[in-house]
């Protein structure tokens, strides 16, 4: 557990930048700060490692004031991602990692072994081993950025927008792998962005900052779309959280998938056409995992991968009724497409479903709110 | 060139040799073994950097033969000793280094030294580990330049009458006599074409982690 309380920090010519901050980050959970630039977020972040001292107020960690502790002490209990990985150019990636641990005292040998588990662990193979930062992408950097604050096997983590320096397709990958990390870690966690969609993706519970370095709203990801405290942070969490809010509700269990005829790529045209209850026929792979939909009007011959309209998504059984909308809303012919964990297929659903499905989450967020 | 007069005078050529390599060699190793703490402390405070940089540049303008001249009146040493190039050379070198030391734990990105404190190195441990490696390509690159111009700055003392290559110059004049003079400037420039080698050979061992580049 990370506690602030009231906690400021106003520089020499009168700036605030954090005002009376108190906060709790749950032991084993993620707090993500998240607000506007000069908000404090990141402020607040550096003061619990104390890379920026407090004008006042205490920070604790399970208890216990880190103003007593000695400084390398404190922060070497404490994991720290940075934007840029900050990697250390002049060391190879195991080195990298394994620094945070033999500055905590590890022997070499244990060490070396701790870095190549969290090197897999964040999913790079092993030939990267004995490379140097400069030749690896920033998605992998950012890994080796975070296996090394790992490797001490910290209780406490700072990321300070750990994700924000990649492309957006890297940044979901990795916001998705560290969930999946943190969900078997279970670690402490703060965390800094400036991204709404990331905070509410990844955040047990989310702190909104407005500017003057003062909180505006703690909140469940949940909560802070259904119940915003104010003004500020109804605009802040922005215009689609009706929709995003839907990123939160399971899909129903009863939901009624109905059966699609599919076919195999190379089936021929004719039969494409017979299956087909429509115009469009569902196309999977030889492991019955979807492909995209065919347009049996179009087709002269067997079915090939050019034939295919890719624009539906895919929603897997166990998510979201906002990936089973979205599914169903990009699919050619408004049937939402729905797979198993494996991915293989398992059936549609049409719109009616999906807005009745919609209906019956109406009843929850009355009950919340009465 | 009359090649008899140098296989006469080999020992003496040899003794010559070694100890302009010492000469121009031993101010370099004293040197940065004073610059690195003194450009730390030049990087790290604005007040000293000042006082550093100016007091070096200021140096770098006393003429090196008016700096063997004036050093026994100023520390004590007799004319003749030695110790005189050593330590005006070391002064030229320290004078030069300060500024590169400076420049390179300049080099060292913000976000890794922020790392590093984060993840609790102490300030000397953060030095030695961290930032003098990330400073030895730049470090590396002037120390070069420093070795080479000792060797031609230590030929001058010659003037002084120290031993080194550069008595071959003046005996040359001296007795209108060109085999000397060539002799000194071939092996000057042997000299000088080793050292720069060793320090590119020791800074490619200590920077293998870089980019591989054309040397220069």
């Amino acid at each position: 557990m990370i506690t602030f309380e009231n906690v400021s920090k106003q520089y020499i010519g009168g700036a605030i930048a954090v005002n009376r901050l108190s906060l709790v980050a749950p032991t084993g959970k993620l707090t993500v700060l998240v607000g506007p630039s000069g908000c404090g977020k990141t402020t607040s972040l550096r003061m619990v490692n104390r890379l920026i001292s407090p004008s006042s107020g205490t920070i604790s960690l399970n208890g216990e004031p880190t103003s007593k502790m000695d400084v390398a002490l404190l922060r070497r209990r404490i994991g720290y991602v940075i934007q840029h990985a900050g990697l250390f150019p002049h060391r190879t990636v195991l080195q990298n990692i394994a620094t945070t641990a033999l500055l905590n005292g590890i022997k070499p040998a244990k060490a070396r072994t701790i870095a190549l588990e969290l090197l897999e662990r964040v999913g790079l193979a092993l030939d990267f081993a004995d490379r140097y930062p400069w030749q690896l992408s920033g998605g992998q950097q950012q890994r080796v950025g975070v296996a090394r604050a790992l490797a001490s096997d910290p209780e406490f983590m700072l990321m300070d927008e750990p994700f924000s320096a990649v492309d957006p397709v890297v940044r979901l990958q990795l916001q998705d792998e560290f969930l999946r990390l943190q969900r078997e870690i279970g670690k402490t966690i703060i965390m800094v962005t400036h991204d709404i969609d990331e905070a509410l993706k990844l955040g047990d519970q989310v702190a909104v900052f407005r500017t003057g370095g003062e909180l505006a709203q703690v909140a469940s990801p949940q909560d802070l779309l259904t119940r915003p405290a104010d003004a500020f942070v109804a605009d802040f969490v922005g215009r689609d959280r009706g929709y995003r809010y839907l990123g939160f509700t399971p899909m129903s269990h009863n939901l009624a998938l109905r059966s699609e005829p599919t076919v195999k790529l190379g089936e021929s045209a004719q039969t494409a056409r017979g299956l087909a209850t429509d115009q469009w026929i569902l196309v999977v792979d030889a492991a019955g995992r979807p492909l995209g939909w065919a347009d049996t009007s179009n087709l002269q011959a067997p079915v090939q991968m050019s034939d295919l309209n890719l624009s539906g998504t895919i929603a897997p059984v166990d998510g979201t009724l906002r990936q089973l909308f979205d599914a169903t809303l990009s699919a050619p012919i408004r049937r939402g497409v729905v797979v198993s964990t494996e991915g293989t297929f398992l059936g549609t659903v049409s719109l009616t479903d999906v807005v009745a499905a919609l209906g019956d989450t109406q009843p929850a967020l009355d009950r919340r709110v009465s | 060139m009359k090649f008899d007069w140098i296989i006469q005078q080999s020992g003496t050529i040899a003794g010559l040799f070694w100890s302009h390599l010492v000469l121009s060699l031993l101010p370099v190793l004293i040197g940065l073994a004073l610059a690195l703490p003194l450009g730390w402390i030049a990087q790290r405070s604005g007040i000293f950097k000042s006082i550093f940089l100016g007091g070096a540049g200021l140096l770098y303008t006393i003429p090196a033969l008016a700096l063997f001249v004036l050093l026994p009146g100023i520390i004590g040493t007799k004319i003749l000793d030695p110790m005189n190039v050593v330590i005006a050379l070391t002064l030229y070198t320290l004078a030069l280094l300060i500024r590169t030391v400076s420049d390179g734990l300049d080099s060292v990105p913000e976000e890794t030294l922020q790392a590093a404190d984060a993840m609790g190195y102490r300030a000397f441990h953060r030095l030695v580990a961290v930032e003098l490696p990330i400073a030895t390509p730049v470090i590396a690159a002037n120390l070069r330049v420093a070795v080479v111009s000792n060797v031609s700055v230590v030929s001058v003392a010659a003037l002084i009458g120290t031993p080194q290559l550069g008595l071959l110059f003046s005996q040359g004049m001296q007795q209108r006599f060109l085999t000397p003079i060539i002799v000194g400037i071939v092996l000057c420039l042997i000299l000088a074409v080793l050292l720069d080698g060793l320090v590119i050979f020791l800074a490619a061992r200590l920077t293998s982690w870089q980019p591989r580049k054309v040397q220069s």
